[in-house]
């Protein structure tokens, strides 16, 4: 503006000004933070927004105010959108403000929700998607800055748990290009050859501001992790902090250490464990082949009682066998003995018949040789001889050397003096002619004697 | 499985199937000769998980892309504030 020399009044230079103003920045968009609310009893809210080097008064009206879901509080980063205008009373300038938000986080969180919503509804969050972190991978590959304390803690804790082979892939994980540098890492390391490529990513980048881990909520990167092949963890600023990229990785690390925790066990542990499977498994081997050698000693002894008993039998099987065998040949050749006996008895029947014939013909001529002697040959003598023989046995001749023959009256011989002494009469034969006699009965039977009765008898 | 080559298991594969291995013989139901061929199985497992906790060497590499666009593998200096 040109030096005029026309004089103003001091409200014409506000004026002025406030039209300067007024046309140059009327409606605009203003970040700042908040300080000095206060709140007029009219409801008013009057306060100052301010940044590292500028502060300009606020003025939020009761009715405005009141459709705010934000309630300002000092210290609030915001958001603002109002009217600039000056108070000519006061030579001061102001906003009043239409609307107000949250800003950065909050601007950029509603940005982060609704990407969230656009990448979840893709499916590049399910948990499907996910791959399983392996237990003890064997190449890890890493995403981050090459310098600061994040990549030297990882290792660290790495080191101490279970030292591995690890691949650095540096990226810039904040400011102009840094997203594209990390989604090229997740790319680059997956087509790697498969003799260095690694089993499991992390993508690690220290604490900061929502904006300070933003290249971890842009869609590039959050799509890399998505699509990789290689298992991944993400491991992005501290614990409360979250990005999208959380979401897409197959495991979230509340921090980068956490994540070096979460890749690799603990290797003394593994260790003892190995250590306690191993006298496991020796113990176990060791019980089995006591038990079946406490079963094979058992059944050995089992078997040898049996071998024993069965030696026994084998004994008297033998015994008996070779009693059999002797048995059978002594029966043998006695049965063989007999047969030629036998053999030698047995006679043709026409041979036998022949001896028959023989034998009947020596019979027969010793029959009539036999007759012819005794009977035809000295018949005359025999005769006589038999004559003689009969005459000497007769009676008769007994009667005639004086012998008498008794008989009862029922004519029975009497030979006895007891049956004579039972008769009253008898009859006594002589040689020629017999007479009657009567029987005196005598006093003692004992002393009777034929003798005597005879004498006593030839008395009368 | 017992034929199958324990040097291409995972750390994590040949010990859960140790550990298999030594339930079974620790039930004790099994035969002798499958107790043996599991025992001897379950050695080679076991010296399987023993290089593999064995291994354990820290070594850092950084990829860099080379002029015509390859990744190489130079050393990194793991923990240079020490």
């Amino acid at each position: 503006m040109s030096f005029s020399s026309h004089e103003l009044s001091v409200s014409e230079l506000s004026l002025i000004i406030k039209g300067l103003i007024e046309q140059n920045c009327g409606y605009v968009c203003l970040r700042g933070e908040i300080s000095g609310t206060k709140k007029h009893s009219s409801g008013h809210l009057y306060f100052r927004l301010k940044d590292q080097d500028a502060v300009i008064d606020a003025v939020a009206w009761r009715g405005t105010m009141s459709n705010w879901a934000l309630k300002p509080e000092d210290g609030m980063e915001v958001v603002c959108t109002g009217r600039v205008t000056t108070y000519p009373g006061g030579s001061r300038y102001q906003i009043i403000v239409d609307s107000m938000q949250l800003a950065g986080q909050g601007a950029l969180l509603k940005v982060l929700e609704e990407r969230r919503r656009k990448l979840a509804a893709e499916g590049l969050f399910d948990e499907s998607r996910k791959l399983l972190i392996p237990f003890l991978p064997e190449r890890i590959g890493i995403i981050t800055s090459p310098t600061g304390a994040v990549i030297r803690d990882m290792l660290h804790r790495l080191n101490d748990r279970f030292p591995r082979h690890v691949l650095l892939w540096p990226a810039a994980v904040q400011g102009q290009g840094a997203a594209e540098q990390v989604e090229a890492a997740i790319k680059g390391f997956q087509a790697l050859p498969e003799t260095i490529k690694p089993d499991l990513l992390i993508i690690a980048r220290g604490g900061g501001s929502l904006e300070d881990l933003w290249v971890f909520n842009e869609e590039v990167v959050i799509r890399a992790i998505a699509e990789c092949s290689i298992p991944t963890i993400s491991a992005i600023g501290h614990e409360t902090d979250t990005t999208l990229a959380d979401f897409a990785a197959s495991k979230r690390a509340p921090t980068p250490t956490a994540a070096a925790e979460m890749a690799v066990p603990v290797r003394t542990q593994l260790v003892l464990k190995l250590q306690e499977i191993t006298a496991r498994y020796s113990v176990a081997l060791n019980n089995k082949l006591q038990h079946l050698q406490q079963t094979l000693s058992n059944s050995y002894g089992q078997l040898s009682r049996i071998i024993h008993t069965l030696d026994g039998k084998m004994i008297k099987l033998s015994d008996w066998g070779e009693r059999l065998s002797l048995i059978i040949s002594s029966i043998m050749s006695t049965k063989a003995h007999m047969l030629s006996i036998a053999r030698s008895k047995l006679i043709h029947p026409t041979h036998r018949l022949d001896i028959l014939h023989h034998k009947l013909d020596i019979l027969n001529r010793d029959m009539i040789t036999c007759f012819a002697q005794k009977y035809l040959i000295n018949p005359t003598n025999r005769m006589g001889l038999l004559s003689q023989l009969l005459e000497s046995l007769s009676y008769k001749k007994v009667l005639e050397r004086g012998f008498a023959h008794i008989l009862s009256s029922s004519q029975q011989t009497i030979s006895s003096a007891t049956t004579c002494k039972m008769q009253s009469f008898v009859t006594i034969n002589f040689h020629d002619g017999n007479c009657k006699a009567q029987i005196l009965a005598p006093k003692k039977p004992s002393e009777a004697s034929n003798k005597k009765s005879q004498g006593t008898l030839f008395e009368e | 499985m017992a034929n199958q080559n324990s040097a291409k298991l995972s750390f994590e594969e040949a010990i859960q199937e140790l550990e298999g291995i030594v339930r079974q013989l620790e039930e004790g139901k099994i035969p002798l000769e499958e107790a043996v061929t599991a025992y001897e199985r379950g050695v080679s497992l076991r010296q399987h998980c023993e290089i593999k906790l064995q291994e354990a060497k820290l070594r850092v590499e950084k990829i860099s892309i080379s002029s015509n666009g390859e990744p190489k593998l130079e050393p990194f200096s793991p923990l240079p504030e020490e």
